[in-house]
């Protein structure tokens, strides 16, 4: 659930983040953020984000499961960031052009010709944010909530003094919960193969 | 003043001058072509009134309005009231004739009922009412040039601007559309910039034939 969430929040914001790249001078610096959030490790980023919010005046998004969006979105940014660029460095830019001498301003031209081209970048792109959430433990170990749990971090609890059917089931779930979205990806947007 | 006037335009990419001291006068409703080899800047002289490329010199006045000076676009494209048909087209391919026609006029505050009206007549007008609901992949190369020119016409701009647009036609459909290009400017009256490397089209569509050659008027 919050996998599915976040893969959301990381689509939409790769993807704006993405079309800011392809046509802002700001590139190098968006880039080197993004990469550079990518590459600490989640346990000094929770850390950070924990000490950031833990405090009483900013208790109402501790408490709440958007710290923990908030540490995937931060983490897995760079991923969907830079699989939307590589979908819209695709689409000539003339499109966009069109648009523009079209009278289309700026939304317009995103939401009726950039995403409607993008729209199997866009999937691809929820997709592998959706996986490396779900299978993220040191942001889920340490920014969720009390009782609101990841998978992978309830997991984790559990080895120490679950019973193992009930840890086993849950891996199962969690392998199913990622297996999923690769079936209906594969339904979707047929493999063209390789072309030699 | 004329309708359009360049003065001293200059433009680079990098170390390559496009553009050098460039100066055109463009009067109301001329067509004018804009001839010369490859990479002589007949395209970025396009770009520069369109408002897609921002002068490094000079400045650009369309209608006694200065619309870009020295580093700065001082009206954005969408602005500019000019239409253009690119060299490759730019139809966009997720949408059928009628929504590519009808984008444009939805983006500028067209009343629905008067935007479908005036996509009708501007599919009628060149000659593809029977192909309204197709996308673009699916029309011929000529036709795929008809809907270039009726989107960039369907909103009545004043200047028209055309980037080799028939290069990759064979001789019969470019004499054809340019026939219909010709009394489409003769009914709507505006401004024709063409830009070509071929002399026949030159021949076909100029009032004045204005030669470029390594960013200058030659």
């Amino acid at each position: 659930m919050y996998s599915a969430v976040a893969a959301t929040v990381l689509m939409a914001l790769g993807f704006l983040l993405g079309h800011v790249m392809l046509r802002d001078a700001r590139q190098p610096i968006l880039n080197f953020l993004t990469l550079a959030l990518f590459a600490i490790p989640g346990t000094v980023l929770s850390i950070g984000l924990v000490r950031l919010w833990n405090s009483p005046s900013t208790w109402f998004k501790y408490a709440t499961p958007a710290l923990l969006i908030l540490g995937y979105t931060a983490q897995y940014c760079a991923v969907t960031m830079r699989l939307s660029l590589a979908g819209l460095m695709l689409i000539p830019i003339s499109l966009d052009e069109a648009g523009r001498l079209s009278g289309a301003m700026w939304a317009r031209r995103l939401f009726r010709i950039s995403i409607p081209l993008s729209a199997r970048t866009l999937v691809c792109a929820w997709l592998a944010a959706y996986i490396l959430c779900l299978r993220d433990v040191p942001i889920a170990l340490l920014t969720a909530p009390p009782g609101a749990d990841p998978l992978s971090a309830r997991i984790l609890t559990l080895m120490a003094n679950g019973a193992p059917p009930m840890i086993a089931s849950l891996c199962l779930i969690m392998a199913i919960a990622s297996l999923i979205p690769l079936a209906i990806l594969a339904r979707v947007i047929p493999s063209r193969g390789i072309v030699r | 003043m004329s309708y359009i006037d360049v003065d001293h335009v200059s433009k680079s990419f990098g170390t390559r001058v496009a553009i050098n001291q460039l100066s055109l006068h463009i009067e109301r409703s001329e067509r004018l072509v804009l001839f010369g080899p490859s990479g002589c800047g007949k395209t970025t002289v396009l770009r520069l009134l369109a408002g897609l490329e921002v002068p490094e010199q000079g400045s650009i006045q369309i209608d006694g309005r200065v619309v870009a000076s020295a580093g700065k676009n001082l009206v954005s494209p969408e602005k500019r009231d000019l239409g253009m048909v690119f060299q490759y087209l730019a139809l966009w391919p997720h949408m059928t004739v009628q929504q590519n026609l009808a984008f444009g006029l939805n983006a500028r505050g067209v009343p629905k009922r008067e935007a479908h009206v005036r996509v009708r007549e501007m599919v009628q007008r060149v000659g593809l009412e029977h192909r309204i609901d197709a996308k673009p992949h699916q029309l011929s190369g000529g036709e795929q040039q008809r809907v270039a020119l009726a989107r960039a016409l369907v909103s009545r701009p004043s200047i028209l601007l055309m980037d080799e647009p028939l290069s990759s036609l064979d001789d019969e459909r470019k004499r054809t559309i340019a026939s219909d290009l010709l009394s489409l400017q003769s009914q709507f009256g505006f401004t024709l910039i063409y830009v070509t490397h071929d002399r026949s089209e030159a021949a076909m569509l100029a009032l004045r034939v204005c030669q470029l050659r390594n960013g200058r008027v030659a």
